[in-house]
């Protein structure tokens, strides 16, 4: 091969190494989800205070130390809140079997003018003693909600009480630095979302 | 689900005939899921084949059992999870329409008392045509 070949093929290898190492330090490693999405940087979320369902305040400190799992509902709903706590609670019977620390299942009711922290702690025990769950007056549960993009708007029902709540499908993934780290969409499928935790719980350092 | 929210969406028109009754349906795997202590709303399914050459409307649903009860639609729309009152239940000539949760289920209200997996609650179904449809459902704490 002549010497200018040679000259080209290194400065072109010179080039594409560069770009590669100038990529890894540009984009940080991340993990591709089958069932939502990851965000590339956790998102920190503003100071709050709610009421947990252990009639003590829920604020920033009290998702620390631990992933975290957060379900939009409230109680009044009989069809998808259920099917959908029932399947969490699979899903974190799924993981310990796997020595998998699962997070802990945070139910946040969209509906506080009829759901009492009480009321939310019987409902979410039913599932599990070990969910939780939360609420607020507003404007302290839109903003919150906000923070992790969750939506929800009443729609009225034939009577003053037989209200709904649309509210977002997602699950949001809270890391234990209280940081917003992924949303898991619907149809929820055990499989790949236990996929998804491993991984991403085993990702972090 | 598509051709049943078409059939749904077909189902408009509330035919005003005087007697409510239900020709030619029959219903299966009537059940009521189980619900957390102190639930005023439970969910109910079930599944009606439609032996007629007529497509048959659900009209009201009665129980001593519930205070009221209505046909609501679940669904997911642009991440939002949705919930819409039907006014009726369409079972297609020889077909079939199939309730199961997070899609259509009966919005049970005000429980006359606490229910428990094993117990079962007796719901009158009238139609557009023919008798009321006793209908035996089950108690569940999952399908």
């Amino acid at each position: 091969m002549s010497s200018k070949v040679l000259t080209a093929a290194a400065a072109v290898i010179a080039v594409l190494a560069g770009l590669a190492a100038a990529s890894i330090w540009l984009n940080p490693p991340s993990v591709t989800l089958k069932s939502g999405t990851l965000l590339k940087q956790p998102r920190e979320l503003p100071a709050f205070t709610l009421q947990g369902s252990d009639g003590q305040p829920f604020t920033n400190a009290s998702l620390r130390g631990h992933w975290t799992l957060v379900f939009p509902g409230f109680t009044h709903c009989p069809d998808v809140c259920p099917t959908t706590l029932a399947y969490l609670k699979n899903l974190v019977n799924g993981l310990a079997k796997d020595g998998v620390t699962a997070p802990r299942v945070l139910f946040l009711s969209v509906d506080p003018a009829r759901d009492t922290p009480a009321r939310i702690a019987e409902y979410v025990h039913y599932f599990d003693p070990a969910f939780i769950g939360a609420t607020a007056a507003e404007p302290a549960l839109g903003d919150f909600a906000k923070a992790l993009s969750i939506v929800y708007i009443k729609q009225p029902g034939k009577t003053e009480d037989t209200y709904t709540m649309d509210h977002s499908a997602a699950l949001v993934l809270i890391n234990p630095d209280a940081r917003v780290a992924a949303f898991f969409t619907p149809p929820f499928q055990l499989d790949p979302m236990s996929a998804d935790l491993k991984a991403v719980l085993g990702a972090r350092p | 689900m598509k051709p049943l929210i078409r059939t749904l969406i077909a189902a408009t028109a509330v035919l005003g005939a005087p007697a409510w009754a239900c020709d030619g349906l029959k219903a299966s795997d009537a059940w009521i899921r189980e619900a957390p202590p102190g639930a005023s709303v439970m969910a109910g399914y079930l599944t009606l084949a439609n032996a007629g050459a007529e497509p048959r409307q659900v009209k009201a649903l009665r129980s001593a059992a519930f205070g009221d009860i209505e046909l609501h639609h679940m669904y997911t729309e642009n991440g939002q999870m949705k919930m819409r009152m039907l006014d009726t239940l369409a079972v297609p000539a020889h077909g079939e329409t199939k309730l199961a949760p997070g899609g259509v289920h009966l919005m049970l209200f005000h429980p006359q008392h606490a229910l428990k997996a094993g117990d079962h609650v007796v719901i009158d179904l009238s139609c557009d045509r023919g008798p009321a449809l006793p209908v035996d459902f089950t108690v569940k704490a999952q399908p």
